[in-house]
């Protein structure tokens, strides 16, 4: 049992994350619970606009405090990091959890040197001499296969390919060996060969260090390649959550089964590509009760959903939202 | 990059031709010439005409802008009509007078705004900010000259703190009343100048603070753990002191078009009064002669700017 508390790097408890929209707050992240464990790559899938990346904003703090609001509770190994002020989430940010950001373009200052960019995340969190923090961040650049690390420590971000740029950026997100890295979309803006090797090397950095990830992403073919555990989020909310293996071989939200259902297969030829219905609801249009998904499922009946969706165990560690999973089927299908 | 400088250098010797070429020929087809309105209307029709041949003012304008293409390579600018002088040494003055006024407008310019722009951007929204806000609107509203001809009233005829005209009072003696003197009698121009320099540089400090506030290298930096008082001045006012530093080569074209209308009201002799006047009195070797210097130092301005800019953004480089 204390192997097990051992084990629990995150533990994130009916949080919700709300945004100012005209002076009003809408959630954007609305009740969401999750586990991270040591060893682990959670991935958290949806479609743009689900709030998976304020979900992983959430978690660091890096949310506009006047605009916005976080309530419920998450947890680094038992320390709550909800109602942190700035210092104390200072200490935390870059040393116990890592962020890795979408746009290796934008994300580093253009200003600076990128070896400079490295090692200032070192000298907040390491008392090592400046000698110290540049080997370490050579040693970095090498490990995240920089191929001149000498070179490029003093190279500026524009001067790198956008691969180079997410190594950069990966380097300096595990530079203080954090426990948790949170990957907001690492491999959206990049073209496929580079994905399947950022991909790589964030799984071979997460055995070395044996940390928890925390990956956010549409791409569910990332999800196939890389996640242990998988969160479907819609809507503000986990719909679903299982293993990979659940997530792949037995979807039971129907919006899990259409997600996989839109992916494009090889050998159906002149197939039509399955579409979800409609779009996710903006913000503050979005209805509060009742399941969210089944506007975009209107030949399921009314009866078939739950008034209050709660969670339903289909299988070990594997839940689902609502109850019109049990009576799903796609239209098409009769 | 020193070669690349020279090369630039080097096409500026066409444009500047080019330049030449323009203010000559627009500086003739103006009407009236050195005599309009100058000489005693009883004067021999005759001793005028003669006068006007004798300054060459009827030959072709080509052959007259070869006469003066030929005299400048002789170092020899031509005379001022108004007061017969050569051209050079009377500008050679002036020019110091402007250059001292110049560097003590920019120097409060920046001062200023600079203070400024770091409490508006830093205050986005709040107090501070709107009453830069409505600082930078009054200041952009009311048009230079009138801000001139205001402090000027207010200043020097009602309230009588500081000279109307001159450069030195005549009673000063010794280096450090003289240079005391000067500065008092600069100081109302300087600042009447200041004002209208100061918005530009207020709004683009500002909005440069607030717009990379919001850039995501500057969240990378948060993630780190990186304190928000480090990653303002480490990152974000880097970033927003590019466009200023970038502006830095424009201010002198700024302060030499200031500089005419100003000195002219504050009566303060540098090469803007001078300008005007020339203009006024169809002076041509002293109109052209200006209009090429200010043509040149605008030329060099906007090197400077490029040099300035590869100096502190990395990205730009002149190659």
């Amino acid at each position: 049992m204390d192997k097990e508390k051992d084990n629990v790097l995150l533990e994130i408890e009916h949080l919700h994350t709300a945004f100012r929209i005209n002076g009003k707050f809408y959630n954007a992240v609305d009740d969401c619970s999750l586990t991270l464990r040591k060893n682990e790559i959670y991935a958290i899938v949806g479609e743009s606009g689900c709030g998976k990346s304020t979900l992983a904003t959430s978690i660091v703090g890096l949310l506009d405090p006047l605009n916005s609001k976080v309530k419920g509770s998450i947890k680094y190994r038992g320390q709550e990091l909800v109602g942190l002020n700035a210092d104390e989430y200072d200490k935390i940010r870059g040393e116990d959890i890592g962020m890795i950001f979408q746009d290796p373009l934008s994300a580093l200052n253009p200003l600076m040197r990128v070896g400079d960019q490295i090692t200032e995340a070192l000298y907040y969190h390491t008392k090592d001499s400046e000698a110290e923090r540049k080997k370490k961040a050579l040693e970095l650049l090498k490990r995240v296969g920089i191929p001149d690390p000498e070179g490029t420590f003093r190279r500026y971000p524009h001067e790198l390919s956008g691969g180079m740029r997410q190594r950069i950026i990966i380097s300096i997100a595990v530079a203080c060996s954090p426990e948790i890295i949170i990957a907001d979309e690492p491999t959206t803006a990049l073209d496929v060969t580079i994905q399947a090797q950022i991909i790589d090397l964030l799984k071979d950095i997460q055995k070395e260090k044996e940390s928890g990830i925390i990956f956010i992403t549409h791409d569910l073919g990332v999800v196939a390649e890389i996640a242990d555990r998988v969160g479907v989020m819609y809507a503000g909310q986990l719909v679903e959550i299982g293993s990979v293996f659940d997530i792949f071989e037995d979807p039971k939200h129907p919006y899990t089964r259409s997600l996989l259902n839109s992916i494009p297969q090889a050998g159906e030829l002149g197939d039509r590509l399955h579409v979800i219905q409609g779009n996710v609801p903006p913000l503050s249009e979005m209805k509060r009760s009742g399941c969210r998904f089944a506007p975009r499922i209107p030949w399921i009946p009314a009866s078939a959903h739950e008034e209050n969706p709660s969670y339903h165990q289909v299988g070990d560690g594997h839940y689902v939202l609502c109850t019109c999973y049990q009576t799903f089927h796609f239209q098409e299908e009769k | 990059m020193w070669k690349t400088v020279l090369r630039r250098i080097l096409l500026m010797i066409p444009q500047i031709i080019i330049l030449s070429l323009l203010v000559f020929f627009v500086a003739k087809l103006m009407p009236g010439d050195p005599f309009s309105g100058k000489i005693n209307p009883q004067t021999d029709p005759k001793t005028i005409e003669a006068l006007k041949h004798q300054l060459g003012l009827y030959d072709p304008p080509l052959v007259q802008y070869g006469h003066w293409i030929q005299n400048i390579f002789k170092g020899d600018f031509g005379q001022s009509y108004t007061y017969n002088r050569p051209v050079l040494g009377l500008i050679g003055e002036r020019a110091a007078n402007t250059f001292w006024l110049g560097l003590l407008t920019a120097v409060l310019t920046y001062a200023v705004a600079i203070p400024l722009g770091l409490i508006a951007g830093k205050n986005e929204g709040k107090w501070p900010d709107r009453v830069i806000a409505f600082y930078n609107f009054v200041i952009n509203s009311v048009p230079p000259f009138a801000i001139y001809l205001i402090f000027l009233i207010l200043f020097s005829f009602i309230l009588k703190i500081f000279p109307s005209t001159g450069t030195v009072s005549a009673s000063a003696h010794g280096f450090v009343q003289i240079f005391f003197s000067r500065i008092y009698h600069m100081i109302l121009p300087a600042i009447a100048m200041m004002l209208s320099g100061t918005t530009a540089i207020v709004q683009y400090l500002r909005s440069g603070i607030i717009d990379n506030t919001k850039e995501d290298y500057v969240r990378t930096a948060r993630a780190k753990g990186v304190p928000e008082k480090v990653i303002f001045r480490k990152h974000i006012l880097r970033n927003a002191f590019l466009p200023i530093a970038s502006s830095l080569g424009g201010t002198i074209t700024g302060l030499l078009s200031g500089a005419i209308v100003a000195e002219s009201i504050f009566s303060y002799p540098g090469m803007g009064q001078l300008f005007l006047q020339s203009v006024n009195s169809r002076d041509y070797s002293v109109m052209i002669t200006l209009t090429l210097l200010f043509g040149i130092l605008t030329l060099l301005g906007n090197l400077l700017s490029d040099i300035i800019m590869s100096i502190v953004d990395p990205r730009i480089r002149i190659q």
